[in-house]
């Protein structure tokens, strides 16, 4: 129905089915737009609720993240309205999150979702894909960059030999041993982070 | 986790099982429960290096926070500099007139009006378009967009169609605060207050407090702005803040 070269123009305010055709492609605009309109509320509802300027920023891009990866699939559909979706999932990640860090027990008795129509099957699968893909990229960035490169690349199956030439490193040995400790202490900050058990 | 399984585990996600290996992998998977499960984990973790994708839209989502956040922060730092040497001389003037105000005691009928001024900053409201919804949802929105709109009555005007809901009666508080209808928000504070499970409680809180110092209800105000200091509120140290400024007047 909708051509993605819609969201291609930037515009000020964009509809529904806008937003989830511009998100569904990356668009730079609709990222911008929703930066703009959505990430206040985010904030204000992670700051309110004694959270960080950091875990907001990392929720908020976790769960876009989370509803980019399922609009790729073509039979998701979003049936309240895109905020209302997106609140949901925001809303249950950051419960989730602080319910499983134990933080504030009080927050445990709060129903989000008593004023939205949304599926909650999605809305928890998405939340929790959401806290897997924050408790990930939390740890991989305490790594140095070297360690993520290589990490990367050996994850898109480059061999040893193939990473030092393409980093300019010393041999594929060398590739070898320093992959090696980094995903122990890739591993290490998993395990170590609270997160990591409850999520099991 | 024994380190044996945790070596066999990253060398699947990372394909570097050897014959006997996979075996030993493919036994363990069928039999151990643990083992399953974190390796389901793992690889669920790991599935974020191979997402070129989505490590992509992290980066635009990044320099996107950087420009809109970071960088606006610095600029604004660099404009208070600037602006300073102005900024010391009108100071000094500004606090010389002040202190002769206070020293005579004028000020002590607008007490209530200046500590307002100082601590009322109206609440962020944001809305988007919408396609599909039910009543509720409906009249919050519709309400929300007045509000943003700062058509306060007409955003009174759809909260009051839902009496029972803390949200709406939250936002009610808000825009009668607006409205200079400073009971009225108390009113509507009092009933999300009376619900401690909510997410606008210790704004309802706060905002009630400054209705009661608006009203000049200072014991009051003072009263609920301590209870807000023995709590693990968002507002507790700005509830301190303005405890001390009232207990100056």
């Amino acid at each position: 129905m909708l051509k993605s070269t819609i969201n291609r123009v930037k515009k000020e305010r964009y509809n529904d089915d806008e937003i989830i055709e511009g998100l569904k492609h990356g668009d730079d605009n609709v990222l911008n737009f929703l930066y703009k309109n959505y990430y206040g509320a985010v904030r204000s509802l992670v700051l309110k609720s004694y959270g960080t300027e950091d875990q907001a920023r990392d929720i908020f891009q976790e769960v876009i993240i989370v509803i980019y990866n399922k609009l790729q699939d073509s039979n998701f559909k979003i049936t309240s309205s895109f905020f209302t979706f997106f609140y949901a999932v925001v809303k249950n990640t950051w419960l989730d999150f602080r319910k499983r860090k134990k933080t504030n027990p009080i927050d445990y008795a709060l129903d989000f979702n008593d004023e939205i129509d949304v599926n909650s099957d999605d809305i928890s699968f998405l939340a929790t894909r959401a806290l897997q893909n924050n408790l990930f990229n939390s740890c991989l960035k305490q790594l140095s960059e070297n360690c993520q490169k290589i990490l990367e690349l050996s994850m898109d199956y480059y061999s040893h030999k193939e990473i030092a030439v393409k980093m300019n490193l010393k041999s594929g040995a060398y590739v070898r041993k320093r992959k090696s400790e980094c995903l122990k202490l890739l591993i290490e900050k998993i395990r170590k982070d609270t997160l990591f058990k409850e999520l099991l | 986790m024994k380190k044996d399984h945790e070596e066999l585990m990253l060398a699947k996600i990372f394909n570097e099982l050897n014959e006997e290996q996979s075996a030993r992998f493919d036994h363990n998977l069928a039999t151990d429960d643990d083992f399953r499960k974190e390796f389901e984990l793992f690889k669920r973790l790991f599935s974020n290096l191979k997402d070129k994708k989505s490590m992509d839209l992290r980066s635009k989502l990044d320099s996107i926070y950087e420009e809109m956040y970071v960088t606006k922060k610095e600029a604004k730092m660099i404009q208070l500099i600037k602006r300073n040497w102005y900024s010391i001389a009108a100071a000094v003037a500004v606090l010389f007139m002040v202190g002769a105000y206070w020293f005579t005691g004028v000020n002590q009928q607008d007490w209530n009006q200046d500590l307002y001024n100082k601590y009322y900053q109206e609440d962020e409201v944001f809305v988007n378009t919408r396609s599909v919804a039910n009543f509720d949802t409906d009249v919050l929105h519709l309400g929300m967009t007045f509000l943003e709109k700062k058509e306060f009555s007409a955003a009174l005007t759809e909260f009051n169609k839902l009496p029972t809901s803390i949200t709406a009666n939250y936002y009610a508080g808000v825009a009668n605060m607006e409205l200079d209808n400073y009971q009225i928000a108390i009113s509507k504070f009092d009933y999300v207050i009376e619900d401690y499970l909510n997410l606008f409680y210790d704004q309802a809180q706060w905002y009630k407090g400054l209705c009661l110092v608006k009203l000049e209800k200072k014991s009051e105000a003072i009263e609920l702005f301590d209870q807000i200091t023995n709590t693990e509120s968002y507002f507790k140290g700005k509830a301190k803040q303005i405890l001390a400024d009232l207990r100056k007047n």
